[in-house]
């Protein structure tokens, strides 16, 4: 114990020492951008996910401190790479921030903690961080440019499917672009019920639940990963009907008032259960591939 | 260790300091400020204006955001004393065109507004010497059919599409400078959309032949000639 404790604190210290300045480094580049982002782009309703994953990824690496510094005791550390990605991240910074090109000022913190743990721990270490860096690029709010070019094409989409359902279900629908008319009332269909949002956020959960339970198999982590596209996709299309539903059989205020949120829970819930659905059945026919191979 | 970890803090807080450093400032004096209003005529050529339009629905969402972007907004309607045609013109200016406030391309203004876009193509309009990069829509909605023809001047140029505006803004931003942005758009409700266009042309040729060569480049941008 007390010897456990006498190695320990230099130890301790040591550490602190070493990564003092790389947090206060961190804080003096990036807390202004966190301000900004809070008071811009985060807090509408497009690209709310960015403080959860921006937690989630804190929290990833928190979970693989003890692992990092253990694969990485004791091995050589990468300066020959490390300068190169943490001058280019410190580059990437300065224009992204100067320039408000947020995809640079916030994709620059991927390649400078890349660079100060090739600097400071070596490359087990960033192997062993791989991850949570990976899952910070859902941190990087989209340029503008591309939200505008997906958004349409993927609200039209949305519409066309829900009306085609609906009419299929004899309701009174037609559609002009991305109002939908049923019934007596006119709906616009947001920007949100593209799902470009949905989209991101579902991806990132997906991943970090796949991270997390950790499948073994390769196929099903990939196929999953890419199967969140049309799952969000369907889970928009069931907002959308809810919504014009509630709208037709309610009224109005219904359709705008606390049932919107509930179509939103519907949202995430639908999506939720399809994953969980295709997950299985996932499972299931690798389970008889497999077995089938090993008969024959 | 130690000296990695300390060259690292004084490599960013260096890093913190040039962005705050290359931040680019406004230099454009409100006192040489243009009167867009004034400055484009009210009958031209063959071209009169129309008494405005009041019936237009007011949406104070929209007006918000028009007010943020935007410090002069002009939308006319001109009418053709040769053929009856009647043309719509909307000019919009913004002093500052960074990444929250730059002018909005009609490919996200009228769909916002139930138009779907038909049609979008790029073009080139020569009036004189000059060579305008245009862009050409067609806006539809029910049994509205509207062809659209603009360009957006950033500072002096003139650039076409969302990601030739980013450029032009970060190229100027890391000269230090932030410039101003217009758009200039001009459409009409017609089934024949060459017809229109033909119309469009002939609108903003003799408009611009109109007003004096130095409020041109207002419009079109380009560097103001000794005269």
């Amino acid at each position: 114990m007390i010897l456990a404790r006498r190695t320990g604190q230099p130890d301790w210290r040591n550490r602190l020492l070493i990564w003092l300045p790389v947090i206060t480094g961190l804080i003096v580049l990036y807390l202004p951008s966190l301000m900004d982002l809070f008071r811009g782009i985060w807090s509408t309703d497009q690209q709310a996910h960015g403080p959860i994953v921006l937690v989630i990824a804190c929290w990833l690496i928190y979970r693989k401190w003890p692992e990092m510094w253990r694969v990485s005791e004791g091995r050589s550390t990468a300066a020959a790479v490390g300068w190169p990605i943490f001058i280019f991240g410190l580059i990437l910074y300065i224009i992204g921030r100067s320039q408000e090109i947020l995809i640079f000022e916030i994709g620059s913190v991927i390649w400078l903690l890349a660079g100060i743990l090739l600097l400071l721990r070596g490359s087990a270490a960033l192997k062993a961080q791989w991850f949570p860096l990976f899952f910070m690029l859902f941190m990087i709010p989209l340029p503008g440019a591309v939200v505008d070019a997906v958004t349409m094409p993927m609200k039209m989409a949305v519409s066309y499917v829900a009306e085609n359902i609906l009419f299929w279900a004899d309701y009174p629908i037609a559609r002009t672009g991305v109002i939908l008319q049923i019934g007596q009332y006119k709906l616009l269909v947001a920007d949100a019920c593209a799902g470009l949002h949905t989209l991101f956020t579902l991806e990132a959960l997906g991943l970090l639940y796949l991270n997390i339970i950790r499948h073994d198999s390769l196929v099903r982590n990939v196929t999953l990963a890419i199967l969140i596209v049309p799952i969000s996709f369907t889970a928009n299309v069931i907002r959308v009907i809810v919504l014009t539903l509630i709208t037709y059989h309610f009224g109005d205020e219904a359709g705008q008032g606390f049932l919107h949120g509930f179509a939103g829970m519907v949202l995430f819930l639908s999506a939720l259960l399809l994953i969980i659905a295709v997950d299985s059945l996932l499972q299931l026919s690798i389970g008889i591939i497999n077995t089938s191979s090993r008969t024959s | 260790m130690m000296r990695t970890g300390l060259l690292i803090l004084v490599l960013m807080f260096a890093a913190a300091a040039s962005a705050i450093a290359m931040k680019p400032v406004r230099i454009a004096p409100d006192a040489d400020r243009v009167d867009y209003e004034s400055l484009i005529p009210r009958g031209f050529g063959t071209w009169s204006m129309l008494p405005a339009d009041v019936t237009s629905v007011i949406n104070p969402q929209q007006q918000e955001v028009l007010d943020r972007i935007y410090s002069q907004i002009i939308s006319r309607a001109y009418r053709d004393s040769q053929t009856g045609s009647v043309v719509m013109l909307a000019i919009a200016y913004g002093e500052e065109q960074s990444k929250q406030s730059q002018v909005h391309f009609p490919e996200v203004c009228y769909p916002a507004q139930g138009f779907q876009i038909a049609k979008s193509a790029k073009d080139e309009l020569t009036i004189q010497e000059d060579v305008i990069p245009v862009t050409r829509l067609v806006a539809t909605l029910d049994a509205r059919h509207e062809p659209i023809t603009y360009w957006i001047r950033l500072g002096k140029r003139v650039v076409r599409g969302n990601l030739e505006q980013k450029i032009a803004t970060v190229q100027e931003g890391l000269a230090g400078r932030v410039s101003d942005g217009l758009l200039f758009r001009v459409s009409s409700i017609e089934n024949d959309t060459a017809k229109a266009y033909r119309l469009h042309d002939r609108f903003a040729a003799d408009l611009l032949q109109a007003i004096a060569p130095d409020s041109r480049r207002l419009l079109i941008g380009g560097e103001v000639r000794p005269q």
